[in-house]
């Protein structure tokens, strides 16, 4: 059974613009990966439909069956996360193997204070 | 690092949505399946004569039929050949599978000239019953007809495969990243609108160009004095009601030549009216001497009128279909175009363009913001709404008063129209008050910065032109909100939730509302302008100005606010 780790440097999840997010992914697989990449990605919850916005990605060169790679993207200038009455907005780091539809996810905040903002009337 | 920004929208459709979404695409696909299988059973038939062998025959008859006194019939091809097959002789009376006959006398005349009597030619046996034979096979153009509604069963088809294609996607819980192959892409939209495009251009080339090239053409046609032998209005007669051409028989000669035509002018068709096609005929009696246009490349060919004729206008109809198409083309290319991705530091820009904001790109500000072109186009908006919804309403709504004149009521009809007559007048009262609010002042409002940033402030100065002195109360707010567009079944629809509302103004003595100036400043724990193809956060610059017995001026602009620099 294939196993995928994502993990940031001190384990922190909240972000600044322009900070660097830094981690490493880390696999165990049943058989050697065509590709293997982590994305710095955001996406909407509520009642809108939702919408996926791919914003940087690191894409490791030769995957083997079994490895760690360390990873870094710079914290973009926007959208922040915020959670609204309809909608929230969330950044995620993913490490994506193809082929399959193996994935593991890691959810973060960026936003000036690194926390949430809160819509509120 | 590969940098860039896809856009996606994944489908979270529920099991009842997608099932009744099924039951509607399945709908959709009925009727033009049912014709492409009425198609396919017609081709198999038209195609069959391509199997059968050639051999000589002599004609022994070929005539034009010309119509009876009543008004439906068109003229036909008479003709009767013998052939011999396998040393028997047989006598055929089949031009094809499916006879001919044309409102063109032309037409005909050109085939009775083709199969002369006592001539020989070529007919085609049907070796499994040789007393059926044909002189021609017919054409297997109508074929392409089928294009169409090949095109809305693909479109459904499609729509089915994405709709169960992306459900299965979502219970293997694909990476939320990934970009997902079964949502309805740019492709099939092109497909859909690319077939109102095609019907459009070809009916717009029917209806319109063919005629016109042919009218300036004529020009140049020699001028013959012709008689005429009969005239008439023909009925045409379907289930949508009767339509009425002219039919004009005149005889005319060419080098020595006695030639006949019916063509009164080159718009094809015909057109409801039987008035003017009548007074047309009163014109042209049997008997009276007349002057028609002869083709010099084919004197078959000729024309009683070759000016353009009011018919011409109908010509303009399918523009319709044209402008849907096309139009519906360039916005599905243009949507995924911006869908393909720019880096997020172009964005503050991109939405400055796009939002109410008249500055050049790259600037800073000021900027100045104008209700006059906003009116004008809710104006028109709501006109052509307004024209497109009751035009076709009207057209059923005809069909009611004709059977209330008829004094046969249909009474279903008029309680099925009913709603729709409502909605068309609600229609015209909004243009109404549209056009109304044309004539209320007008608000100039200018900012100082065309952008601001969160945290950051900017000067608003404001100005009512025309008779601000209407204005009893005059406000001004800074509004922030969310808009998320959902899919519920076949309807799209947009909540929208205000999260922030920052009071600017407020005046009500004359001066102090005809111009002034506030602070607009942004909070900076609140969120920014933002945009994807479902979810927004909009900020919005409201004026209202309260007017006695009038449209109040209610006045709405968008401004880009941004990230904190």
């Amino acid at each position: 059974m294939n196993q995928l780790k994502l993990g940031t440097r001190d384990n922190r999840t909240e972000f600044r613009p322009g900070e660097e997010i830094a981690g490493a992914a880390g696999w165990q697989l049943d058989q050697a990966p065509q590709s293997v990449e982590v994305r710095l990605f955001w996406y909407t919850r509520g009642k809108g439909t939702e919408d996926v916005g791919v914003v940087d990605t690191v894409r490791f060169e030769q995957p083997q069956r079994e490895e760690a790679r360390p990873f870094r993207f710079v914290a973009p200038a926007e959208p922040y996360s915020f959670s609204g009455t309809l909608i929230s907005l969330l950044w995620a780091l993913e490490l994506v193997v193809q082929p399959g539809q193996d994935s593991s996810r890691l959810e973060l905040t960026l936003s000036p204070t690194g926390k949430e903002i809160l819509l509120t009337k | 690092m590969n940098r860039s920004t896809i856009r996606l929208n994944l489908r979270a459709t529920g099991l009842g949505a997608k099932l009744g979404l099924t039951v509607f695409f399945l709908i959709w696909m009925g009727i033009p399946a049912v014709m492409l299988v009425f198609l396919v059973r017609q081709a198999l038939q038209t195609a069959a004569p391509y199997a059968w062998p050639k051999t000589d025959c002599v004609i022994l008859d070929s005539r034009v039929v010309e119509p009876g006194a009543d008004r439906e019939s068109s003229y036909a091809f008479a003709v009767k050949y013998r052939y011999t097959w396998q040393g028997r002789d047989y006598t055929s009376d089949k031009l094809k599978l499916r006879g001919k006959s044309s409102a063109h006398y032309a037409d005909i005349q050109k085939l009775a000239e083709r199969y002369p009597v006592d001539g020989r030619a070529f007919c085609y046996v049907n070796p499994a019953a040789p007393a059926q034979a044909i002189l021609q096979r017919d054409s297997l153009w109508f074929l392409a007809m089928g294009l169409v509604p090949l095109g809305f069963v693909a479109f459904g088809a499609l729509m089915l495969f994405g709709l169960w294609r992306g459900a299965k996607e979502t219970q293997e819980q694909r990476p939320l990243s990934a970009k997902p192959g079964a949502n309805a892409g740019p492709g099939c939209l092109i497909l859909f609108f690319s077939l109102f495009l095609l019907a459009g251009l070809a009916a717009t080339y029917a209806m319109l160009l063919r005629p016109a090239v042919r009218m300036l053409a004529a020009r140049s046609w020699r001028e013959v004095p012709c008689v005429v032998l009969s005239s008439r209005v023909v009925s045409h007669s379907d289930s949508d009601g009767t339509t009425y051409s002219v039919d004009v028989l005149y005889s005319y000669a060419v080098d020595g030549r006695e030639l006949k035509a019916n063509r009164y002018s080159f718009m094809t068709g015909s057109t409801s009216g039987y008035d003017g096609k009548a007074a047309i005929v009163r014109r042209y009696p049997p008997g009276r001497h007349s002057v028609c246009y002869v083709n010099p490349n084919d004197p078959a060919d000729a024309v009683l009128t070759r000016d353009a004729t009011p018919d011409i206008w109908f010509g303009l109809l399918p523009l319709i279909f044209v402008a849907v198409g096309g139009g519906g083309m360039f916005f599905v290319w243009r949507g995924a175009r911006r869908k393909g991705g720019h880096p997020l530091a172009f964005k503050a820009t991109r939405r400055s363009q796009a939002a109410n904001l008249a500055v050049a790109p790259g600037s800073t500000g000021p900027v100045v913001l104008r209700s006059t072109g906003k009116r004008l186009g809710k104006f028109f908006g709501g006109v052509l709404v307004a024209a497109f919804w009751n035009g076709i309403v009207a057209v059923f709504l005809w069909q009611v008063i004709k059977s209330f004149q008829r004094h046969r009521p249909e009474w279903f009809l008029t309680i099925f129209l009913i709603p729709f007559v409502l909605i068309g007048l609600v229609l015209l009262g909004v243009v109404g008050y549209c056009f109304l609010q044309l004539f209320a002042p007008g608000v100039k409002l200018r900012l100082s910065a065309t952008a601001v940033p969160l945290g950051g402030s900017a000067d608003l100065d404001w100005e009512i032109s025309g008779h601000a002195s209407r204005i009893r109360k005059l406000r001004i707010w800074l509004e922030g909100r969310e808009e998320a567009t959902y899919r519920r079944g076949t309807t799209t629809s947009t909540d929208k939730s205000t999260f922030a509302t920052l009071e600017l103004a407020s005046a009500s003595l004359w001066s102090d509302i005809r111009h002034g100036r506030a602070r607009l400043a942004i909070p900076a724990d609140t969120m920014h302008s933002f945009k994807s193809d479902n979810n927004q956060i909009v900020w919005t610059l409201h004026v209202h100005g309260d007017i006695a017995f009038y449209p109040d001026v209610k006045d709405e602009f968008t401004i880009t606010v941004l990230p904190a620099s």
